[in-house]
Parts: structure tokens; C-alpha cells; sequence
């Protein structure tokens, strides 16, 4: 007999011992007569004998998704009230003073507060559960307990004053660093659970207290009392690193950038991580265990007990990655404050705090970014800095730069808020934003062509010629900065999910020579935007030719007037603009040509048979067509740049396959392709690389990553390790396929992804490895 | 000899079976709910596996659990909720065969693509449904209990797999409501 049978049993039982209560006075205190009652115990019996075996009994809003988070009463997985504690731990009291004098019971004090705290580094860094980590200590569920019910803070009464002060303070200020970060995850910008866990048990985190202040007097108090015990210097310096925590949520509070908190939270942390002794602490036996889960209300199933390591070190990591959330402060255009976005938690993902503090700290509640920019100067800055600038946008009307602009800054705020996600949210954010770029552009689109077709407005802005011989066309700049940001995110879209090993082998063809496409058409984008900022830029030199020639002094007089103002008001951002446009334009070349390289490659080894732009899995429920179709899905419904067909990318393949006749003379003129663009990427991520290290008055290309510096760094030399790999690896494929037969080369090898060390994982290599030995096919999900 | 058959509702031992091989493997541990959410609403497509010749030919050896609705009202999805076989009869394509009736089972009834989640780093799980043409459509951070990354799978079946929901017409009437 099953477990839930006997409990079925157990309770049929323990209800046929009931009896009907005569005195039902909790039933009549309303007033409600018994003869008002009608009695449905027949109504009841009679359904219930009707119910079949497979009737489910459930409240219609209980789905599969509360059913797979649901508890079973008396299955050990899913049931917490069957947790065993030992004695210890199940009697342990928490007003019982523990040490026999005052040096153990100062030893008992400083081992319970570094567990704690390096239970906080468990929770928040190692994404461990709360009841897991702090509230396994007793001493936390007891304080906040009896806190609760008087509504303000209550203490021990051990008649120690390191326990009934010192400790109490130290929790009391673990729990309000707990209960700012429930704060920031009730803010919904990261995700419960996976971002972070906050099964409170029901706990009241403190919501009593007023502010930090309060439980910061509390810990120089105790501070000030640890001091006259000797011995006491690692107890000051975990009270002083608890207080600095506290101090954290100024950077919300107040929006604080003063970062001598964080730098002192790092120095206390780095002393504490060097203090070995404090790992032979020991506990009062009882007062760590998983008992909260089995005594408190408890939504999910029982969870062993998480022993933290030595790890303070984690706290330098939480304190580093906000001081760096909290350096946007100091962007000084839009462009910095984008990159800054776009780089931050690019490579490495950031301490979950710092992510959560990003975009709270960039949009903020009074509607403003950063305290300094509304949110129409703040959609209006990104466009002056990128297109607006070369189109004067004073010939636009309201209908654009109003309700469109604000559209356009929530989708804006969007991209931002997304690129503080975790990894995987990040690539789903952007397929989310397909859809809102899309819409925006066709919005926007529509606005501005409209408005360019109303007589006279087609000759209040410039035309330029983009090839030589060709009709001068019109620049819509707000069309164009959404385009722009558009295509850039489906090219995002799709690297990610080389990142996330979301492609097989066999895709790899169509989704570099998808990505190489995209970079082609963002490119043209940005070379066009280009071109009207050199229009621009020579009109005003113009300008300057123009006052030499005039004839009337009035005229000479309007001209330089004109032309000052323009150098003073317009030129240096113009200037801006154009090495910014630049940079981008080269950035989309290195996209071009590592896509391109990697198409060539994906070509080479599929002359040797090696791999094929189709799935190799065998079913008759699919097509490739329909293979390829759902994978091009995100981009299914955008119409500028257009979905390119699986025929056309079937028949381009065939393109890069090198065959006979003449195989051998295609395989070299594919390899020099190859390694051409390859050669062509790295110079260019080196001349990137190079204007980062120097700065955006370099020159050369505004990067705008000033306030990043080592994140953006880091990301481009991974591309170049990554082009570097590349290079080694067709050299490699070279050779080892130089010496084979043509034929059978599949039952040799396997086509695998492979990252390399340091490489940026846009760009994984197609390596070429000898057939592992067969896998035992075992099965689970 | 290993025989298919699809669930008997009625066989309470075919049910605890079922439970035992599910939660002898799972990383998650599923509430009874979560079986009779699945086999009571969508008995014909849970598929056992049984071994003829075997001490014991009525116990199950292997399972899949299914069901099929709509996914937003637009599209009919298939999802294969669990899927098990005893450690001991791993290795004889049992996993495969469960998994093949199941999807052709859903693709009768009318399915535009079946949908799975698995850890990622059950690699032979990933080898089963890739091999039989399913794609990773993404990864989802931390999705498990034990804390692991998952990816969410999909076979399309027809067309409509391949469209964004928002572009798909809705059912106008909705599949989930007829009975026969």
C-alpha cells in the first residue's frame, strides 16, 4: 500500500471518530438560524458516487502549473511537515545563553554571525534558497517572529549582552539587507526564482522599521560593547561589514554614488576571507537546520541545509558590480549611457543585485533616467546623437516627435531594462522586442512618409545621393534610428543563441549566412545615415566658401552669423556622430565577415561530406522546410529587412559548397575567402580595440565606452581570440582533411560547436573531432 | 518481446507504476496531481512499454505521459510531459518507440507541433529528441529545482508552428471544447 493510501486510511479514520458538535455557537454568532440551513448531505452523496476515476476535484484556476508547485502530504519529496530534526535541533532555544563564559560565549556569537553572513553570499551569488541559507538560523526566525507580533524590535534575554545585544543587532541587520533585496526583486525587474529566491516563510522582513538608521545605531552599539571583550576584533569587523550593507540601499534611496560604502564593504571582506580561524567556529548545536521549512508555512518541497564555505570573496564580487551599475551616473551623452548598457553585463554576467539595481537606478520613478533627463530628452538625445542630428529636426513635426517619441522611449526602456537579464532572458528579451522595434518602425514609417508626401515638406530637408548617378533620395531619421536598433537585435537575437548552445551544427550555415545578411543591411543602414552626416557637415564648410564669395556685406554678415552658429551649435556633435557612425560600421563588418567565414567553413567541410545544412535526424513528422521555418520564427512577421525563404537559403548553400569539376581549385578559392575575412575582422576589431584604449578624442571612431572601458575590452578580445581559433582551426581542418579519402569521412568524424578558451561565444569554431565511443542510451527527462 | 499499449485509466497498479518509474529518475519530484493531471485528462496519450517475456509481463518497464491543448487559442501544441524507462531495458530504442507513438498519436489528433522541456545537461535525452527532429527554441535559466538550466524543444508538425501566435488566426471554435 502506498503512502497516500494509508493517509487516506489514517484519515478515514480519525473522521469516523468525530462527532457532530451540538454547541455550533462559532456557526450562529452571525445570527443564522439552523432551520435557515439546508441540509446537502443526500445532494452530496449522490454526486459523489456519480464521480468517475478519472474525475479531477480542483478549483478551476489550479493548472498544471500550481500542480507541478504543489505539496503532497506524506511524500518525503513534497512534503515538509516530514522533515526529522534531531533533538538539538528541534528544542533548540534561542533565549538559553550557550557558552559557559564569556569567551565561549563570544566564540558561539562570532561563529553564528559568520555562518550568517556567508549564508548571505550562498543565497544571492550561489542562487541558493532563503529558508536554505539565513533563515536556516534559528536566531532569525525567532527575532523576527517575536518582532512581528510586537510590531518593533525585540531582544534576546539571556542576561548576556553578547548575545542579547551583539547577536540580535547582527541579525536584525542581515534581515533589513534581506529586506532590501526583497525590495529590489518586488520591483520586477529580475525573475523570482531563477534570479533569485525569496521564500520569506511568511516572515515579516522588518516592514516595521523605519529606515537603516535605526538597526545602524543598534550595530555601533554593539560594536562599541564587542570592543570591551578581547578577542573581539573579527566580531567588530563582521558588525562593520553588516553595516555597510545596510548603507546599500542609499544607491536606491538616494541614488547615491558615493561608493566609500562598497569600498569599505570590499576592505572588511577581504579581511574576514583571510581570517582562517574563523573556520573553527563552532555553532550551539541546533541553532542551524532546515526546521523553518518544517515548522512555518512552507510553498515548496523540503530543501537540505546549504554549508557555507569560506566565501567572502562574494561580497567583493556584489560590491564591485554595483560600484560599476553606479558609474552611469557619470555617462555623459546617450551614447555612453547605451554602450554602458550594452556592455556592462555582456561578457560576464553581473552579481544579481547589481542587475536588479541597473535599470532602477537608470529609469526612475519620477519618470526621469538618472535624475537629469525626461523621458522625451532622453529618446530625443538618442536620436540627435545618432540620426536626428544630420536632419534637422527642426522641420519635424509634433505628430513624430510626440506620441510616436514616447512609444518609441518605452521600447527604448525596454531594450534597457533587458540587458541586465540573465543570460537566457537576454536572448528571449530581444525576440520580445522584434516584435516592438517592428511595430514601431511601421508606426513611425508611416508618419514621417506621410508627412514628407504634404507639399512643400519634401523640400524643408536634405537630399542626398547615396551611389554616384543615383536619384537623391531622403533621409527619414527617425525611421532610420528604429530600423537600426531593430536589425541590430535580431543580429543579437541570433549570436545569442550561439552563446546559449541553442543551434545544432547543422544550423550553423543558415544562421551565420542569416546573421552576415542582417550585418549587410544594418550596414547599409548606417552608411546611409553616414553619408547625410557628411552632407551635412560639408554644407557648413560651405558655408564658410559661401561668405568669401559674398558680394553684400549683409550678406557676408547673415552668412558668417550662419555659419558660426552652426560650427559652435552643430558641428561638434556632428563630428561625434559621423566617428560613432564609424565605429558601428566597422562593428558590422567584423559581424560580415566572421559570418562569411564561417559560412565558407561550414561549406569546405560539407564538400568533404562532413555536415549538411539539413537535420540528420530521420522522422516522417517534419520537413527541413519546416525545421528551418520555426527556427527563423522571431523574424516570421518582420517585413524590412525581408525573411529570406528556405529555397534561397537551400540554393545559396549549394553556392559555398565546393564541387566538381575543378574541386580542388574552388576548395583554395574558398579557404583564401575565408581566410581573407578573417584577416579582414581581426584588423578591424583591433582598430576598435585600439580607439577604446584611447579614448573618443582619438580621432578616429567615437566608441563611447569610456565608462566600460574593461567590459568592452574584454568583449572584442574575446572576438579576436575567437578569429584567432578560427584561423587555427580551418588550418587544422586543412590538414587533417588533406591526408583522407573524400569518402566515409562521416563515419570518422563529427562536426561539433567548440567555444575556446577566452573566445567570445558568438563565434564558436566548427571542429572537426574523431567520433567519440558509443553512448549507453539511457533515457530520462 | 517488448509490447505498447496505451494506458488502462482504470489499472491503479499501471498508475503506480508509472509514479515509480517517473519518480525514480526525475529531478523533480511530482505531486499526485501532476500525474492525474495528465492521465486522467489525456489517458490516450500516456503509452506503456511491457516486457512479454519477462517475470513480470503486466508491470510496466517504460512510459510516456502526454497531453495536447491549445497554445493561446491558436495553435494546437502537444507536449510530452515525462517519459522513463527501467534502468535495466535502457538501450533497446524502448525510449524511442514510446516517444514515436505518442507524436504520432498527437499528430492525428490534429497537433502543429509538440513541445518538451529537459535539462540541459541530459545530453541523451537531447540525443533522443534531436535525433527524431527537434529543435532547441530556448534556454531557460535555472529552470529546475536541482538549479539547472533547461531547454524548451519543438517538433513542428505543420505551418502554424512556424508563426508567432500573435499572427495566427484564433480557433473558431476551440479544440479543447469538443469532446468527440
Amino acid at each position: 500500500m502506498g503512502s497516500t493510501e494509508r493517509f487516506a486510511m489514517n484519515l478515514e479514520g480519525k473522521l469516523n471518530k468525530l462527532s457532530l458538535e451540538v454547541n455550533r455557537g462559532g456557526l450562529f454568532q452571525d445570527g443564522i438560524k439552523e432551520e435557515d440551513l439546508v441540509d446537502v448531505t443526500q445532494f452530496f452523496d449522490e454526486h459523489a458516487s456519480k464521480l468517475q476515476t478519472k474525475t479531477i476535484i480542483k478549483e478551476p484556476n489550479f493548472n498544471l502549473f500550481e500542480g507541478t508547485h504543489s505539496l503532497e502530504v506524506e511524500n518525503q519529496k513534497l512534503d515538509s511537515t516530514s522533515i526529522h530534526l534531531t533533538p538539538a535541533e528541534a528544542n533548540f532555544k534561542c533565549d538559553t545563553l550557550y557558552g559557559s563564559d564569556e569567551k565561549h560565549q563570544l566564540s558561539y556569537v562570532v561563529g553564528i554571525l559568520d555562518r550568517l553572513v556567508r549564508s548571505l553570499v550562498c543565497w544571492l551569488n550561489d542562487y541558493q534558497t532563503l529558508p536554505t541559507t539565513v533563515l536556516s538560523c534559528r536566531y532569525v526566525e525567532y527575532l523576527l517572529l517575536e518582532s512581528e507580533k510586537k510590531s518593533q524590535l525585540v531582544f534576546l534575554h539571556t542576561n548576556s549582552p553578547l548575545f542579547d545585544q551583539v547577536l540580535c543587532s547582527g541579525i536584525y541587520g542581515v534581515c533589513y539587507f534581506a529586506r532590501f533585496v526583497q525590495r529590489l526583486l518586488k520591483a520586477g525587474v529580475i525573475f523570482e526564482e531563477e534570479d533569485l529566491n525569496f521564500n520569506g516563510m511568511g516572515l515579516d522582513f522588518l516592514s516595521y522599521v523605519e529606515n537603516g538608521n535605526q538597526i545602524i545605531s543598534l550595530l555601533q552599539e554593539s560594536i562599541r560593547i564587542s570592543s570591551l571583550c578581547s578577542d573581539s576584533g573579527d566580531l567588530i569587523h563582521i558588525l562593520k561589514l553588516i553595516i555597510h550593507l545596510i548603507s546599500i540601499e542609499k544607491c536606491l534611496d538616494e541614488f547615491s554614488t558615493n561608493v566609500s560604502h562598497l569600498n569599505a564593504l570590499i576592505e572588511e571582506a577581504t579581511y574576514l576571507s583571510q581570517q582562517l580561524q574563523l573556520s573553527n567556529l563552532e555553532t550551539p548545536e541546533g541553532s542551524f537546520s532546515i526546521g523553518i521549512q518544517k515548522r512555518l508555512s512552507n510553498q515548496f518541497p523540503p530543501k537540505s541545509l546549504i554549508l557555507p564555505p569560506r566565501n567572502y570573496e562574494g561580497f567583493i564580487v556584489m560590491s564591485q558590480d554595483l560600484k560599476k551599475v553606479l558609474q552611469v551616473d557619470k555617462a555623459h551623452t546617450m551614447m555612453e549611457i547605451m554602450q554602458f548598457a550594452n556592455f556592462f553585463n555582456k561578457f560576464e554576467q553581473k552579481h544579481v543585485l547589481a542587475r536588479a539595481l541597473f535599470p532602477l537606478f537608470l529609469i526612475r520613478d519620477n519618470r526621469t533616467v538618472l535624475g537629469r533627463y525626461t523621458l522625451s530628452e532622453f529618446i530625443h538625445g538618442h536620436l540627435l546623437e545618432f540620426s536626428l542630428m544630420c536632419a534637422g529636426e527642426e522641420n519635424f513635426p509634433s505628430e513624430i516627435t510626440e506620441a510616436p517619441l514616447l512609444e518609441a522611449a518605452n521600447v527604448l526602456f525596454e531594450w534597457y531594462q533587458n540587458t541586465s537579464q540573465n543570460t537566457s532572458r537576454y536572448r528571449q528579451g530581444y525576440n520580445r522586442q522584434l516584435l516592438l522595434w517592428d511595430s514601431l518602425q511601421a508606426q513611425i514609417e508611416t508618419t514621417e512618409v506621410e508627412w514628407l508626401s504634404k507639399s512643400n515638406n519634401a523640400f524643408a530637408i536634405d537630399y542626398v545621393e547615396m551611389k554616384e548617378g543615383e536619384e537623391p533620395t531622403p533621409l527619414l531619421p527617425y525611421t532610420s534610428w528604429v530600423y537600426a536598433m531593430k536589425v541590430k537585435a535580431m543580429i543579437e537575437f541570433i549570436l545569442k543563441g550561439f552563446d546559449l548552445q541553442v543551434y545544432k551544427p547543422f544550423e550553423t550555415y543558415a544562421m551565420y549566412w542569416y546573421t552576415y545578411y542582417l550585418a549587410h543591411q544594418w550596414e547599409v543602414c548606417l552608411k546611409k545615415i553616414q553619408k547625410f552626416v557628411d552632407s551635412k557637415i560639408n554644407a557648413i564648410h560651405g558655408l564658410n566658401k559661401k561668405v568669401k564669395k559674398a558680394k553684400s556685406s549683409e550678406k557676408r554678415e547673415s552668412l558668417k552669423t550662419q555659419y558660426r552658429f552652426s560650427m559652435d551649435n552643430h558641428m561638434g556633435q556632428l563630428q561625434v556622430n559621423k566617428r560613432f557612425l564609424q565605429y558601428l560600421i566597422v562593428e558590422s563588418s567584423i559581424f560580415k565577415s566572421l559570418s562569411i567565414a564561417q559560412v565558407f567553413q561550414f561549406g569546405i567541410l560539407s564538400s568533404f561530406g562532413l555536415i549538411d545544412n539539413k537535420s540528420s535526424a530521420k522522422n516522417k513528422f517534419t520537413t527541413d522546410e519546416l525545421l528551418y521555418n520555426l527556427r527563423m520564427k522571431p523574424f516570421c512577421s518582420i517585413g524590412v529587412p525581408e525573411p529570406l525563404p528556405y529555397d534561397l537559403m537551400d540554393s545559396t548553400f549549394r553556392e559555398f559548397v565546393p564541387s566538381e569539376p575543378m574541386f580542388a581549385l574552388k576548395l583554395n578559392k574558398a579557404i583564401d575567402c575565408l581566410h581573407k575575412e578573417l584577416t579582414n575582422s581581426i584588423l578591424n576589431v583591433e582598430h576598435i580595440l585600439k580607439c577604446i584604449q584611447g579614448g573618443d578624442n582619438n580621432g578616429l571612431l567615437v566608441t563611447a565606452t569610456r565608462l566600460v572601458k574593461s567590459e568592452s575590452t574584454k568583449f572584442y578580445e574575446g572576438i579576436k581570440t575567437s578569429i584567432e581559433t578560427l584561423e587555427m582551426n580551418s588550418k587544422k581542418i586543412q590538414t587533417t582533411l588533406k591526408s583522407e579519402s573524400k569518402f566515409n569521412l562521416r563515419e570518422k568524424y563529427t562536426v561539433e560547436l567548440e567555444f575556446c578558451e577566452g573566445g567570445s561565444s558568438f563565434f564558436p569554431m566548427l571542429s572537426l573531432t574523431s567520433h567519440p565511443p558509443e553512448e549507453s542510451p539511457m533515457i530520462q527527462k | 518481446m517488448i509490447i505498447y499499449k496505451p494506458l488502462d485509466l482504470e489499472n491503479l497498479s499501471h498508475f503506480k507504476q508509472i509514479k515509480k518509474l517517473i519518480d525514480a529518475d526525475l529531478s523533480e519530484p511530482y505531486s499526485i496531481y501532476v500525474y492525474r493531471y495528465f492521465l486522467n485528462r489525456w489517458p490516450e496519450l500516456a503509452y506503456l512499454a511491457f516486457d512479454e517475456e519477462g517475470n513480470e509481463p503486466d508491470i510496466p518497464i517504460g512510459c510516456v505521459v502526454c497531453k495536447s491543448e491549445t497554445h493561446r487559442g491558436r495553435r494546437m501544441r502537444g507536449y510530452i510531459g515525462m517519459l522513463a524507462v527501467e534502468s535495466g531495458y535502457r538501450g533497446q530504442g524502448i525510449a524511442k518507440t514510446l516517444v514515436t507513438k505518442s507524436i504520432e498519436k498527437m499528430a492525428k489528433d490534429g497537433c502543429d507541433e509538440i513541445m518538451l522541456e529537459t535539462e540541459v545537461e541530459n545530453q541523451i535525452a537531447l540525443n533522443l529528441y534531436e535525433n527524431m527532429g527537434f529543435l532547441r527554441m530556448k534556454r531557460m535559466f535555472r529552470y529546475y529545482l536541482n538549479e539547472g538550466d533547461a531547454y524548451k524543444l519543438i517538433l513542428p508538425l505543420t505551418e502554424k508552428s512556424c508563426i508567432r501566435t500573435t499572427f495566427l488566426e484564433d480557433f473558431a471554435v476551440d479544440p479543447n471544447l469538443i469532446v468527440n
